[in-house]
């Protein structure tokens, strides 16, 4: 085999990530070329999802459990981004809860964000060693209950994240290309997970949990490991969140923000990476077309108004009619295809 | 004695509710492995068919306005006949998918039908009022009840009654607990697919309409995403009661709605404010100790 | 001859003068308002008032000649479809749409994504009806108002209202824990009622906006001795109606006092038989008895242009917006937001439509304005007066953690 095949081979197992990768630069490229602040921002709020929706794939995707509660750890990751970088001044007056050392620090940004989502992480991993130990449903059910003892414990524990009421005063240093630059972490953290011992045992026990045990799988390990790497980079999403809209609240971590994220993955194809990415650039496409058709376009010197209100129930309707066509998602478990040479459908094959 | 009696009967009642919106959602998880995330609307549809079809602030009265031997039916039948269009039209196609797929697609029936009600309704809460009977309370010796709560409790009784007696003595009975046992094992001894989904598609709605009635004597209120919390409680307390038994689902309604009932009873106010935070931590509770659910079905103890 | 070429000078000067006019009106850019309010999804609620009566108010404007020698007002619209996210990207939209004033959503935490941007922006913000005190200086930011009322505020005034007005010594409070509005309103009521001599606390109990049932709740509350003389409900509709609906279904007829959030009769059907019912508010469209002039004349041009009457008292935040920035504009000189906030921050007793209006350097929300009180009778409310707290809440008790 010649050193230029050899090339041609690393290229091609790592052609979903290269793909996917100018795929978003590409996006993000076009968004600046604009110079639309409105489509910016658009993007930089479908990256943060994107992040989420990778996270949730890294879990469910590998695992084939779904979780409804991962949204526990972005809101983890958000609160921690603004104890840990916030103006001690406020924390003292308004979160005097806190223990006095996360009262003292300051760290910058970058700092805040790898101990936010730190924090989501170390969460992910003892609930997930508690949940994990159940199986299918029964673990989906016991993700949300986490969730929902999330919620009313941050809901109501005013001292530490000031209750019901929203924190102001987050540094809004976020914008579309810092969501593009994480994005691309979470790709390829996702991607090399993927390609791992861990990640091809978990989707072994996917496949078949008894062949997996018997080949000497420990699932229960492995599942505690995707779901603590897919806490994670929801946190990373939680923190990213918190310093584009520079406001939190508890409120904004519910159910809403779990089923667009879900049926973001569920839609591209929850068993493949391009599936998550692919599934997150369609459902905010469509939004923001019809979110358009509702303000008004004009065409040809005509004004073509859809009712206001109508947006979200034409989303539903084409979520469906994808589910209906394409039942394993719009990828079907599939890797964007390696586009060059005669053996291009090699690549089509499903993911390992 | 008299406050624990009637703590007693508050806890009964509101399990009963959940226990018959579980039950509607247990029927379904049996058969098709389907999280219907849209029970719930189909009890606001029904709701929201009481009233006349307008964005005016002031709600006129439509079918809420008719006597209760044709009020009562209609409803029930228009939820049927939504739960039906919802099986023929979005999960029909979907027969096979994988349970994750299922779920997004009641999520998206969902999204659906509640910002179809907010397009026609707005989202500004109407009220409406039915049953003006049930909101008198009659003494029993010291305990002064509310006629609704005794109504809740006699109508969930013998709904469940009398579901059990179908579930046992009619074909189609045990034709659907086949089903909901070992769906494809059924098929194969002759079940007919469709006929058994579409029965527990309309039963799941007449389950819906009655939860639809009975909740509407009790708020008065109406809006579009009034039967979220409802659902919710009910996906919990079907997991808990053992997901595909009915019995379970029935079972698990009335633990939730017993436990939360007496959790609000005892805890002081602070500790109150927490009062789901225990609710959703004694579910994973349960969960670790019996992860198949409190009631076990055979084929649920065959699975890995 | 004469004749003609006098008619042919008067032309000419009347033609000048058309001219002159087009140039200057040409000359004066408008001033574009900004409403990041929700348009479509359940926000609308609350948002809906205030946002049909600004658009009366900029028309008021208009025709009177517009504002800052003759530049007329505009307004420009984006839906936040009570979103966060769509909320920040329309206070973006708005921002870029070259607004110097622009209103958000009524809630604090819907809103705030929207305020936030203005912040940013440097632009005056106004909430049409948020009642959060963290709106303004101590919140988002120095050029942030309200037109509402401080929730904590309305606790006061409540409780100084029952315990003069009706005599009540002995208060319950039942208080809806999912909102935040409805834990400042209950906690500024006890901190007055406490305050006052010889009135207790009977007790206090919480439950959910989307609680199926509170009976639990109503037990507890049955089995006091003795009963309590009123009952404060913080809460808001529909979950507030539902509360008091199976309150009364369980034969307690104690009398219930609310505020602003169960603004409107709409849902009085769910509560057959309401009696014993009180409710103060910002201001009055209940009672066509006690209407004051300019509330005649609004009231009037609401109906005609939308073919209904308001739905809730809210309807006046709106066109008092409007109002206030007028005579912020024109006491300013200028459309600069620093120097109309500045204008804004000395307002002292401004009558506008929704009441004396005052703002100052550290609050930008009302913290003592009359409210309208009604009582039920005939299944509708009927106004009884407008009172004022006596003691006004201190907005530096924000931060207190007791």
């Amino acid at each position: 085999m010649t050193s230029g095949s050899a090339v041609a081979m690393g290229l091609r197992k790592y052609w979903p990530l290269i793909g996917l990768t100018l795929l978003l630069v590409l996006i993000v490229a076009i968004a600046a070329l604009t110079g639309s602040t409105q489509l910016q921002r658009t993007v930089a709020e479908g990256l943060i999802k994107l992040i989420i929706v990778i996270g949730l794939y890294i879990f469910i995707g590998n695992s084939g459990v779904l979780s409804f509660g991962s949204i526990t750890y972005m809101m983890i990751g958000a609160y921690g981004t603004a104890w840990f970088t916030m103006m001690p001044n406020f924390k003292k007056l308004s979160l005097p809860g806190l223990p006095e050392f996360v009262i003292e620090m300051q760290v910058d940004p970058m700092v805040g964000m790898a101990l936010a989502a730190g924090l989501a992480a170390v969460v992910a991993l003892v609930t997930g060693a508690m949940v994990m130990r159940m199986n299918g449903i029964a673990a989906s059910i016991a993700t949300f209950a986490v969730l929902a003892m999330f919620y009313t414990i941050y809901n109501n524990w005013e001292r530490v994240t000031y209750g019901m009421s929203s924190i102001i005063g987050l540094k809004m240093y976020v914008n579309m290309y810092v969501c593009l630059g994480y994005a691309l972490v979470a790709l390829l953290l996702a991607f090399l997970y993927q390609i791992s011992r861990f990640g091809l045992a978990l989707r072994a026990a996917r496949e078949d949990e008894i062949a997996a045990r018997a080949f000497g799988v420990n699932v229960y390990a492995q599942r505690i490991i995707a779901f603590t790497l897919s806490g994670f980079l929801i946190g990373a999403a939680g923190v990213l969140h918190g310093h584009f809209l520079g406001i939190l609240t508890v409120a904004a971590f519910y159910i809403p923000i779990t089923f667009i994220t879900l049926a973001m993955l569920v839609i591209g194809g929850q068993n493949s990476l391009s599936g998550a990415v692919i599934g997150a650039i369609v459902i905010t496409t469509v939004i923001e077309v019809f979110r358009i058709l509702e303000k008004g376009v004009e065409i040809g010197g005509a004004m073509i108004q859809a009712p206001l209100g109508i947006q979200e129930i034409l989303l539903g309707i084409v979520m469906l009619l994808i589910l209906v066509f394409r039942p394993t998602g719009i990828m079907r478990g599939r890797e964007i295809p390696w586009p060059f040479g005669a053996r291009a459908a090699a690549a089509d094959v499903p993911a390992r | 004695m008299t406050i624990v009696l009637q703590i007693a009967i508050d806890a009964i009642s509101l399990g009963s509710l959940y226990a018959l919106t579980a039950l509607g959602i247990g029927l379904i998880f049996g058969i098709l492995r389907l999280i219907n995330f849209a029970h719930g609307d189909f009890i606001t549809i029904g709701a929201f068919a009481l009233i006349v079809p307008s964005a005016a602030v002031v709600a006129s009265p439509f079918i809420g306005a008719w006597p209760f031997w044709a009020l009562i039916p209609a409803i029930i039948l228009i939820v049927i006949v939504l739960a039906l269009a919802a099986e023929r039209i979005a999960f029909r196609p979907l027969r096979g998918a994988n349970p994750a797929t299922l779920l997004i697609a009641s999520f998206a029936v969902s999204y659906v039908l509640q910002h179809v009600i907010l397009l026609i309704y707005t989202g500004r809460p109407k009220s409406v009022d039915i049953g003006g009977g049930l909101t008198e309370h009659i003494a029993l010796g010291e305990l002064r009840v509310p006629v609704i709560q005794i109504v809740t409790i006699a109508v969930s009784v013998a709904l469940l009654v009398g579901l059990a007696v179908f579930m046992r003595r009619t074909t189609f009975g045990v034709q659907m607990r086949a089903a909901a046992e070992d769906f494809h094992m059924a098929r194969l001894l002759g079940v007919r697919a469709n006929t058994v989904i579409a029965l527990a598609f309309g039963i799941s709605g007449l389950l819906a309409g009655v939860v639809s009635l009975i909740y509407i004597s009790q708020t008065g209120m109406l809006s579009f995403r009034m039967s979220l919390q409802l659902v919710m409680v009910a996906f919990i307390a079907t997991v808990i009661g053992g997901m595909g038994s009915l019995v379970g689902a029935a079972v698990g309604g009335f633990v939730v709605g017993i436990a939360s009932v007496a959790l609000q009873a005892v805890l002081p106010e602070d500790a109150a404010l927490m009062r789901d935070a225990f609710i959703f931590g004694f579910v994973i509770l349960v969960l670790m100790i019996r992860p198949q659910g409190l009631i076990i079905t055979r084929a649920a103890r065959q699975r890995v | 001859m004469r004749r003609s070429l006098a008619l042919v000078a008067g032309l000419a000067v009347a033609a000048g003068a058309a001219f002159v006019t087009a140039v200057n009106a040409q000359d004066k850019p408008p001033i574009i308002i900004g409403q990041a309010l929700d348009f479509s999804n359940w926000m609308l609620t609350y948002d809906g008032q205030p946002q049909r009566s600004m658009e009366i108010a900029v028309e008021d404007v208009n025709a009177a000649g517009g504002v800052l020698g003759g530049r007329m007002l505009e307004l420009v619209k984006c839906d936040t479809k009570a979103d966060r996210e769509q909320g920040a990207k329309c206070g973006a939209e708005v921002v870029q749409a070259g607004a110097k004033m622009a209103a958000f959503s009524c809630d604090y935490d819907m809103g705030g994504p929207a305020a936030l941007q203005f912040a940013q922006a440097g632009i005056v913000g106004i909430s049409v009806c948020g009642s959060d005190p963290k709106i303004g200086v101590q919140g988002i930011g120095p050029y942030t108002f309200t037109m509402s009322t401080a929730a904590n505020a309305q606790g006061y005034v409540l409780a100084e209202w029952g315990y003069s007005r009706k005599g009540w010594r002995r208060a319950y409070t039942l208080l809806d824990n999912s909102i935040e509005y409805d834990k400042s309103l209950c906690h500024g009521f006890e901190e007055r009622w406490q305050e006052l001599e010889g009135a207790t606390l009977a007790g206090k109990d919480v439950f959910k906006q989307d609680d199926p049932s509170i009976a639990a709740q109503i037990t507890k509350l049955k089995a006091l001795d003795p009963q309590p003389e009123v009952l404060i409900l913080c809460s808001y509709i529909p979950g507030g109606a539902t509360a008091l609906r199976q309150i009364r279904a369980a034969g307690i007829e104690t009398p219930v006092l609310t505020s602003e959030s169960y603004a409107g009769q709409f849902w009085f059907d769910s509560v057959p038989g309401l009696k014993n019912y009180y409710h103060g508010t910002h201001g009055n469209v209940y009672g066509p008895e006690a209407y004051t002039e300019e509330e005649k004349v609004f009231l009037e041009k609401y109906r005609k242009k939308f073919g209904e009457e308001p739905a809730s008292d809210h309807v006046y935040l709106g066109y008092s917006m409007i109002q206030a920035y007028v005579k912020a504009l024109e006491m300013a000189g200028t459309d600069d937001p620093a120097k109309v906030v500045e204008a804004m921050e000395t307002f002292r007793d401004v009558p506008l439509l929704i009441g004396p209006t005052t703002w100052t350097k550290d609050t930008h929300i009302q913290v003592r304005r009359p409210f309208a009180f009604f009582e039920m009778a005939d299944g509708k409310l009927k106004f009884i007066e407008k009172f004022a707290a006596e003691k006004a809440w201190d907005i530096s008790k924000l931060k207190s953690w007791d």
